[in-house]
């Protein structure tokens, strides 16, 4: 039972280094348009979607989503892998509601959630990161915020590695069937190894960024406004206004 | 003029552990100074506490003349550290961002940030994995894009952590050449005792109990003795 315990978090922990990093596909019709219209476009369904519990309206944007995917040659496949476990976990959580408020509202709730997360991975696999904490900047999000957000998208990645790493270490020195206690045991002590690790990295980075200077400032783009931003704006206000007529 | 400075320096880390213990040490401008020494003899704590860093416990250190006590703005300009893990450096999300970021800080006009940015992106061969997250780079490809984002400013000290650790014999070479090639002050602290006479001056050895054993020339590395005795060989 505890090794599946420990398969399933080593395979959690490969899933959840996958979904955090950066993974830019670079031709299609999203990648062409500006980052501060597409991130503002994006929030804008995002909004929408979770503003409703109308099963149709959700649709509405769930099948925006899924023509804005093809366009920027977004697969489906990439999409499911990346939503599925965030889908389970929201109806896990919601299941329960089933017996007060009904099957239609743990549905809707469930399918408002998986059509949110496809947005939110629509604009992260068409787009680089650093150009979206560009685009939170030209909307003055404050700086401290953005540049937190930017070493978590960093240091979350490196955390999975080095949690990876001590996952994999355990298995390749495991040389008997452990009990019970012994694999708690050991587990606690891996754990307590890992958060000093990772506290001991983030001493060095501190130190490397004192080095660098810490005071977050980052150059500005000018924008731009061509033939796929003007398009983006038709698309959006056209599943707007299918949205309001719903 | 000198160019780092320390006066009786004992840094003891928070959990009581000796870092290095009564150091005394006067680096000229533009001299090249090895440092080296057993594993855990300080090395990588005396890079730390003489670029600024840390704060020594106790003593004093000067970058330049100005004495290192909270004074970190007025020497960030002139001092370059490379660490041993470049992981511990990269923090953007692309290279790109990586060589953008200190003249960012420094208020670098942009047009000039960019022209500093795609020379050194050249010279370190790294202009093709401009757009790359660094995470996802070799060691060699993250070593370089380390070098170049401190190099790029043009540190008149500039202190290296085991630049040659992990990496292979083409980045070594390649790193080599470049120290060589550098014209401020060097303070590079290695167990590549090898690369040491073509890179450095002078070398300061550390013994066991974190101090500092002999200072001397080159001809140090063959006091087999000395370096038995210190845990280097």
């Amino acid at each position: 039972m505890m090794e599946v315990v420990e398969r399933s978090l080593k395979s959690a922990t490969e899933y959840f280094q996958n979904f955090f990093s950066f993974e830019y596909h670079r031709s299609g019709f999203l990648q062409s348009v500006d980052v501060r219209l597409k991130l503002l476009g994006i929030v804008v369904l995002i909004l929408a979607t979770v503003s409703t519990f109308k099963i149709s309206k959700v649709f509405a944007i769930f099948f925006s989503a899924l023509v804005l995917a093809k366009l920027s040659n977004v697969g489906l496949r990439t999409l499911i892998s990346r939503v599925w476990l965030f889908t389970l976990f929201s109806f896990l959580i919601v299941l329960p509601l089933a017996f007060i408020e009904g099957w239609n509202y743990v549905l809707a709730f469930t399918f408002r959630v998986f059509t949110a997360i496809i947005l939110i991975q629509i604009l992260v696999l068409t787009t680089p990161f650093n150009e979206l904490f560009h685009a939170l900047r030209y909307f003055k999000i404050p700086e401290t915020l953005v540049f937190a957000l930017g070493i978590t998208y960093r240091y979350v990645y490196m955390m999975f590695t080095e949690l990876l790493r001590i996952l994999i270490a355990r298995e390749s020195r495991r040389l008997k069937k452990l009990s019970f206690r012994e694999i708690w045991e050991n587990g606690g002590k891996a754990l307590g190894a890992y958060f000093i690790r990772v506290f001991e990295k983030g001493e060095r980075v501190q130190m490397a960024m004192k080095i660098r200077g810490d005071r977050a400032r980052y150059y500005h783009r000018s924008f731009r406004i061509g033939t796929s931003e003007a398009l983006f704006i038709v698309f959006t206000t056209f599943v707007l206004t299918w949205w309001l007529m719903l | 003029m000198k160019a780092v400075e320390a006066v009786d320096v004992t840094y003891i880390y928070p959990d009581g552990t000796v870092g290095v213990r009564n150091v005394n040490l006067s680096i000229e401008s533009g001299e090249k100074v090895a440092i080296v020494g057993a594993n855990g003899s300080g090395k990588s704590t005396l890079i730390h506490v003489l670029s600024g860093l840390l704060k020594p416990t106790k003593g004093i250190v000067r970058i330049l003349g100005v004495e290192v006590d909270g004074n970190f703005e007025a020497i960030r300009k002139n001092v370059g550290v490379i660490f041993q893990d470049p992981d511990d450096f990269l923090f953007n999300p692309t290279v790109r961002d990586e060589l953008l970021y200190t003249p960012a800080q420094l208020e670098i006009p942009y047009e000039k940030a960019l022209k500093l940015m795609e020379d050194y992106a050249k010279i370190f061969e790294i202009d093709h994995i401009l757009d790359k997250p660094p995470f996802r780079l070799s060691g060699g490809e993250k070593k370089r894009v380390e070098i170049a984002c401190v190099m790029m400013l043009k540190p008149k000290i500039l202190f290296m952590d085991e630049p040659t650790a992990n990496v292979d014999g083409r980045t070594r070479r390649k790193i080599i050449r470049f120290v060589r090639d550098y014209e401020g002050t060097l303070i590079i602290a290695t167990h590549d005792l090898s690369m040491i006479p073509e890179v450095a001056e002078k070398v300061v050895v550390l013994n066991l109990n974190k101090e500092v054993e002999a200072v001397g020339g080159v001809e140090l590395l063959e006091d087999y003795d000395l370096l038995e005795r210190c845990g280097v060989i």
